[in-house]
């Protein structure tokens, strides 16, 4: 069997004595789309900045492709080709589209210091921004401050320069939020049409985006695993029904309706 | 017709133009005028210097004169003690602002606004007490007198000595500001901002931002300990005020006033400090309370600083003909099927 793209060996996080996350193992193979559920305060977002490296793990160990990162700090680990995205996305609001796509370029050409050169001399980054800025529809915004772009393109943006450090393993934390209902079903055919060979961990609230999506569910409940299948069996799992699902389900549905 | 490709296309003109009016300066000023020109070039370094840190970085410092003062008190000791020739002392200098950076950084660093204020405030205040105190080397409040001033051997006899010191300090100054130039426009520069935006967004990137803070901070202590090695050159005498931390608000000012986080903000900042204090001292005493005055409005009316005003008058004009003032996202563009599938995860309005 292939090396697993994402592996937690009983990761706990405690924080001030309160224990956010309990003993969390799980498995994800390379090109698979996992989906992370649970309630609100369930450690759901403590869980993926553990992953991605901004909190470190109180106890147990990250595994990202087989590379022990539990002692590496957040940016050491996009070597390794993890990447995530935040709830509220994760762009540079005074900074012009074109500068944000530019900073994520830069650190996949340059040293770490960069301190050689000139941004607005190098020939190639600037074409390869520009190709960025096209692919993801964002040429006619490029020069205007992302502090002014509505939230969807903020979305765009941070994708956009996730997306040109090529990731492995992309970490999306809520990316519906903040999406208007009846922008789910084009949202949901987007997020299907990543390529199949980026493995996708996806914290995410609406049941319809997540039951369309993922191949497999991990539902957290105080901080630790619930249950752990594909969406069928999740769904009819008595444990998720009783915790979570039927409340979320319905809630939403009738929100939806 | 954009703005910003115009004054692109008129920066080289600009700079020249600018260079040759410094380097006609000591023909058509006299001296007094000449040496206020000189400490505006001194304290333009010592303010761009800051605003690596402050503008750049986001990294507010009020010990910003530990690094001006270690350069005083480098060139002062060497030229009592040693009596090393200018350069090499000035070498020294920026070699001493660079290592009290790099020993300091790992303390400071691990804090961020107003706790790196505080932190960076009391470095310089220990420094203070440190020249203070140890009178037998330092001199104490007396500090050091008679450091000889430097001339420019091929110029001797030629021209002034205020402006042969002027020229010196020109060519120094000249050339650290390239390199400041060069280094905020390269990728590391651009860095810099994405911390003071947002350091773990960096972070997220890739980027080791503790790494590109401590860096930015030892440039910073370099250049601004080069300003002060050239301040105690200039007026020959190096003492605890040029390493307290009036100093360091100062330059604050300085940085802020002109506009932080621009290029030729603390120049314009630096240049109207300087005159304040030369100038409308010259019929009142008061001209602290007109800076402070200036500096209220311009914090209100021009938030980022004097160097937008002409942006700001453009703006409000653009409003007055009711116009948008900042360009507005259009309506998307049209996208074709056969685009890439990674284009596009979120689609939105």
């Amino acid at each position: 069997m292939a090396v697993p793209a994402l592996q937690l060996e009983h990761v706990s996080k405690v924080i001030g004595g309160l224990t956010i996350l309990e003993d969390i193992s799980l498995t994800v193979q390379p090109g698979e789309r996992r989906a992370i559920i649970g309630p609100n305060g369930a450690g759901k977002t403590t869980l993926l900045n553990v992953i991605a490296g901004f909190l470190p793990a109180t106890r147990g160990r990250v595994l990202v492709f087989g590379r022990d990162v539990t002692k590496l700090p957040a940016h050491r680990r996009v070597d390794v080709g993890l990447l995530k995205t935040n709830q509220q996305p994760a762009v540079f609001h005074e900074l012009t589209t074109r500068q944000n796509i530019l900073i994520a370029l830069l650190r996949g050409r340059h040293s770490p210091l960069g301190l050689g050169g000139l941004v607005e001399r190098d020939r190639e980054i600037q074409r390869r921004a520009e190709q960025v800025l096209e692919e993801w529809g964002l040429l006619d915004v490029s020069d205007v401050e992302v502090r002014h772009l509505p939230h969807g393109y903020q979305r765009r943006v941070e994708l956009a320069a996730r997306f040109a450090l090529r990731p492995k393993l992309l970490l999306l934390d809520e990316p519906a939020a903040g999406l208007a209902v009846d922008e789910i079903p084009a949202f949901i055919e987007r997020l299907k049409q990543l390529p199949r060979d980026m493995t996708v961990v996806l914290v995410e609230h609406s049941m319809r985006v997540v039951f369309s999506f993922a191949d497999r569910i991990t539902v957290l409940h105080h901080g630790a695993v619930l249950a752990d299948g594909t969406p069928d069996e999740i769904q009819q799992n008595e444990d998720v029904q009783a915790a979570y699902l039927a409340g979320a389900m319905r809630g939403r549905d009738a929100g939806a309706a | 017709m954009n703005a910003k490709s115009i004054s692109a296309q008129w920066r080289p003109a600009a700079i020249l133009g600018l260079l040759v009016l410094l380097l006609i300066a000591p023909f058509v000023l006299p001296t007094y005028p000449l040496s206020v020109l000189t400490e505006i070039l001194i304290f333009t370094l010592f303010a761009m210097s800051l605003n690596i840190l402050l503008g750049y970085a986001g990294l507010p410092s009020l010990g910003h004169s530990a690094f001006f003062g270690t350069g005083g008190y480098a060139v002062g000791l060497l030229a009592k003690y040693l009596g090393t020739p200018a350069p090499l002392a000035l070498l020294i200098a920026v070699v001493a602002g660079i290592a009290l950076a790099l020993i300091t950084g790992p303390f400071v660093l691990r804090t961020h606004g107003a706790y790196f204020l505080i932190l960076t405030l009391s470095l310089t205040q220990v420094l203070f007490g440190i020249v203070w105190l140890w009178r037998r080397v330092t001199g104490g409040d007396d500090g050091l007198p008679g450091i000889p001033t430097p001339k420019l051997p091929f110029l001797l006899g030629r021209v002034s000595d205020t402006a042969n010191f002027y020229y010196l300090t020109l060519i120094v100054v000249g050339i650290a500001i390239a390199t400041i130039a060069w280094v905020v426009r390269s990728p590391f520069g651009l860095a810099l901002v994405g911390i003071r935006e947002n350091e773990r967004y960096l972070e997220g990137l890739g980027y080791p931002t503790w790494t590109l803070k401590y860096v930015a901070y030892a440039l910073a202590g370099g250049y601004g300990a080069l300003a002060g090695g050239l301040f105690a050159y200039f007026k020959g005498f190096v003492g605890p005020g040029q390493i307290s931390w009036l100093l360091a608000g100062e330059g604050m000012v300085m940085v802020i006033l002109g506009g932080a986080g621009t290029f030729w903000g603390p120049a314009i900042g630096t240049i109207l400090v300087l005159l304040l204090r030369y100038e409308v001292s010259a019929f009142t005493q008061r001209w602290v309370m007109i800076l402070g005055i200036v500096f209220i409005l311009t914090v209100l009316l021009l938030p980022q600083g004097i160097v937008r005003l002409p942006n700001r008058i453009r703006e409000i004009r653009a409003q007055l003909r009711r116009e948008a003032p900042l360009p507005r996202p259009t309506a998307p563009a049209h996208h074709t099927p056969s685009e890439r599938a990674v284009e596009r995860v979120i689609e939105r309005s």
